[in-house]
């Protein structure tokens, strides 16, 4: 596993996916997390995430205003949108194979996230606090981030798709 | 398969991002308060329904 002090060099011109609960939780402490993102992106550290993880938080926007600050938050958290090729959907019943039983929590969202990691390989990686959700049979736990807020820790996983 | 180009890294304008995220923040608790009380209300009618006297 990668020692906090290593990861930034080891993120350095890969694209970083982020989960839903990642946004989710800039939004409950954007003070935190802002600075977070800030050591990441001032480092050449790209964010990035998928479709699906803005389908998830744009849904339920109380009115066309909303759902467009909704969009703007995204936006300036991430430098990029990954668009996953069409053979990815075909990918995805590949990664529910290799899953087995382990696969049985995981959402749509999470499949496909799990999908970009097997397309992209060593150029990617994920952020995400569901750390139950990819299996390390598949999916190399790279490095642990903690950080201490005042009611506590917010711990994140940082995935790879397995190399071999 | 390649990546596709990465664009520019957007640095954040932290005062501007975190009032950005305070109203959406506030959006995202109405619409947990709206699907709290949908469910109670569902819950409700589904008591009603059971034990209302006909």
């Amino acid at each position: 596993m990668i020692s906090s002090t290593k990861l930034i060099r080891f993120l350095k011109h890969k694209i970083v996916l982020l989960d839903t609960n990642i946004f989710r939780d800039i939004l409950s402490k954007p003070t935190i997390l802002s600075e977070f993102l800030e050591k990441l992106k001032s480092s050449g550290i790209t964010l990035g995430t998928i479709d699906a993880v803005k389908y998830e938080l744009l849904k339920g926007s109380s009115d066309e205003n909303k759902y467009k600050e909704r969009a703007k938050f995204i936006d300036k958290t991430i430098d990029i949108t990954i668009n996953l090729p069409p053979s990815s959907f075909e990918l995805v019943y590949d990664l529910i194979l290799k899953c087995n039983i382990d696969g049985a929590s995981l959402n749509i969202t999470d499949l496909l996230l799990g999908t970009a990691l097997m397309i992209y390989k060593k150029n990617i990686c994920l952020v995400t606090r569901d750390t139950n959700d990819f299996s390390q049979k598949i999916f190399d736990l790279r490095s642990i981030v903690n950080i201490p807020h005042s009611r506590g820790i917010l711990t994140y996983g940082i995935y790879q798709y397995k190399l071999n | 398969m390649k990546l596709p180009k990465t664009q520019k890294i957007k640095l954040i304008n932290k005062k501007e991002f975190i009032k950005l995220a305070k109203k959406v923040a506030k959006d995202f608790e109405d619409q947990n308060k709206y699907l709290y009380e949908k469910k109670l209300k569902e819950a409700y009618d589904l008591f009603y329904e059971t034990y209302s006297i006909s």
